[in-house]
């Protein structure tokens, strides 16, 4: 107890040194907080809470202390120089969807390792506001987690395509169970063929490419969004377009209340599915100067798939680091690959079992 | 009665056509964000036949042409195109109307040109490179704040980043290629470099290697009115450098702004039809 106190007290007489340079927030040259620069919004924090925690909005010092020290050991581990004579691949428990043992015993190779996944600032760090950690982003039912699906929202899932309830092939099951997951690209996730990351309204951490840099003029705030190279252009006191205009990150329009921007972004384009309009779906997001060096980023789902509306937050820092190129498309063999892979495996299968039977498959 | 013109405004009428005043005087370009360079910020676009060939040319029937009984025919790949698919005449963008091209550079480019529909990386969607990006008959937009500066290309959503410190030699080669700006006065310069070969130029197989740098320059003349330069240096390809030039222009539209062209999901049928469990008739 004692220690904690004192461990406080340090941390409030850093904060307070640093407190001029901090505090300094830069504004245009019409007055308003300039957000200009670039940030990595990274994090460990998750989207929902940990139901165990209930409504505790934040971890002890003790807690994240020991999480963080988890995470270090982990990415340590993996950035150790390997064992020239290590054994294969081998299968993790508990990601059966990235990683597994398919019928005939092979193993699959499961994902990037952890070189490629952002930890979450420079060092595996959580969310902090306030000098306190994030139990969740989502602040908003206050047990913070996304409220449950609407009668709507089923509805809709359960039209959805068999992509998100897909499993490692491995053999060509779809042939006796039924569905199309590897029939066309059409079958994939957006995100697989390169055309939009479902992340970035509202923004939220992803595994890798989490910088953004925004830039802000009289009448826009762009914000490059490094993940699949995006650029979403906010036009300031204006209307939105005609609804039939739609797009995968819809169409945000801002304004200034103070020293927040106010962006609402509606006429989305569904990212899951047949990609049809989202009529009322609308995000609400408002950025707020927190010092020179963050803002905090505060969002509001407005979303018929859901019972009841959602809040989330968490700062967005400043970072040294830059933006690069993401040239997705124009290196996606995994799409050409995966396609013929199905082929292959139906072939295969069709050789060692015959046609499927009527009623097996489509 | 005709009054009789003073000989010193005579004079002075002759001055005047035989040097026009310099436009520089005439007009100043309304300052930017921070009140220091001139302001860049809008929605641009060129206005010509660049993006088919920057080189001047001639009208031809199809973008790819192959042999007919009386001359060149639209290839089998364009013939359902009709006139959609033929090249409209330009007297190019580039100094001196023709490429410095090396003769094995030139065959290249000749061979490209035959195998168009194969090979332009605009029709799988790719990234266009530097300088391609600036004239694809698409708009592309501007933001400039008082410390950083973007552009943004509707065309495939291209978000290219201009770094106001140059940081160094890149990590890596790009499609878009590092961008590393100053102001030169009232004119914007940037100076391109790790840009890779996989880009080109236009429609008519004009390339490139991956040694290529351009530097670019960004010159208001008027409210409504950029002059785009851009000097590339291709060793490998070229024998000396060479420079287009153009005008850009701005969007007047009141309600101008870039809309969504994901070009990705236009082009899956043509590069993974062929993969799909029940192929479509190609």
């Amino acid at each position: 107890m004692q220690l904690r106190t004192w461990f406080m007290l340090g941390v409030v007489g850093t904060a307070c040194a640093a407190l001029p340079l901090a505090a300094e927030i830069p504004r245009t040259d019409d007055g308003k907080p300039d957000f200009s620069g670039t940030y990595d919004i990274s994090s460990l924090t998750r989207m929902d809470r940990d139901p165990n925690l209930g409504e505790r909005l934040t971890y002890t010092v003790e807690e994240i202390e020991e999480m963080k020290r988890v995470a270090h050991s982990r990415v340590d581990e993996a950035a150790a120089p390997s064992d020239p004579d290590r054994e294969g691949l081998k299968p993790l428990e508990g990601q059966a969807r990235d990683r597994g043992v398919d019928s005939s015993g092979t193993y699959t190779p499961g994902s990037h390792d952890w070189f490629w996944f952002d930890c979450g600032g420079q060092y595996c760090d959580y969310y902090q506001i306030d000098g306190e950690y994030r139990t969740s982003i989502i602040v908003d039912p206050p047990n913070g987690r996304r409220p449950g699906l609407s009668d709507a929202g089923r509805a809709r899932r359960a039209t959805l395509h068999p992509y998100y309830k897909s499993k490692y092939p491995g053999e060509a099951w779809w042939l006796a169970e039924g569905g199309d997951p590897y029939d066309n690209p059409e079958n994939m996730s957006i995100g697989d063929r390169c055309i939009y990351m479902s992340l970035t309204v509202p923004a939220t951490p992803s595994a890798y490419n989490n910088m953004k840099t925004i830039v802000q003029t009289d009448d826009h705030v762009l914000i490059m969004v490094e993940w699949m190279h995006w650029a979403r252009a906010i036009r300031l006191n204006s209307k939105h377009l005609p609804e039939d205009m739609i797009a995968y990150g819809g169409d945000s329009i801002g304004h200034w209340e103070g020293d927040t921007l106010i962006v609402e972004t509606t006429n989305f384009k569904d990212f899951m599915g047949p990609h049809d309009p989202r009529p009322g779906l609308r995000i609400v997001e408002r950025f707020s100067p927190i010092d020179g060096n963050s803002l905090l980023y505060n969002f509001t789902v407005h979303d018929p798939d859901y019972e009841a509306p959602y809040t989330g937050e968490f700062p967005w820092t400043k970072s040294d680091k830059r933006l690069y190129e993401y040239a997705c498309h124009e290196g996606n063999y995994s799409m050409a690959n995966t396609l013929s892979g199905a082929r292959f495996l139906e072939a295969k299968w069709i050789e060692e079992r015959g046609e499927p039977q009527a009623g097996e498959a489509e | 009665m005709r009054k009789a013109i003073p000989l010193a405004v005579l004079a002075l009428l002759v001055a005047a056509c035989e040097a026009p005043p310099p436009a520089d005087e005439a007009w100043k370009a309304a300052r930017g964000p921070g009140g220091v360079n001139p302001d860049l910020n809008g929605v641009w676009q060129a206005l010509n036949e660049a993006n088919w060939d920057i080189e001047r040319h001639m009208a031809r029937s199809s973008v790819e042409l192959r042999d007919g009984p009386m001359g060149p025919v639209p290839s089998i790949a364009t013939l359902r195109m009709g006139t959609l698919a033929s090249v409209p005449p330009g007297l190019g963008v580039v100094d001196g109307g023709r490429l410095p091209y090396k003769p094995e550079a030139l065959a290249k480019r000749d061979e490209n040109r035959l195998r168009w529909s194969e090979l332009d990386p605009e029709v799988k969607c790719y990234l266009p490179g530097i300088p391609r990006a600036n004239y694809m008959g698409q708009p592309f937009q501007i933001f400039q704040g008082e410390n950083h500066l973007e552009f943004v290309y509707q065309y495939a959503g291209i978000n290219r980043n201009i770094l106001m410190e140059d940081p160094g030699p890149a990590p890596g080669d790009f499609w878009m290629g590092q961008s590393v700006a100053r102001w030169e006065g009232d004119t914007l310069v940037i100076e391109v470099t790790a840009l890779n070969d996989q880009t080109w130029f236009d429609r008519a197989g004009n390339h490139h290697s991956a040694a290529m740098t351009v530097v670019e320059r960004f010159t208001p003349t008027g409210p409504d009115h950029l002059l785009y330069e851009a000097t590339i240096d291709d060793p490998e390809t070229f024998t000396e450098p060479w420079t287009m030039r153009m005008p850009l222009y701005r969007r007047m539209e009141e309600n101008a702004m870039l809309l969504d062209f994901k070009c990705v999901e236009f082009v899956e049928e043509l590069v993974y039809g062929e993969l799909r469990r029940n192929p479509l008739p190609r």
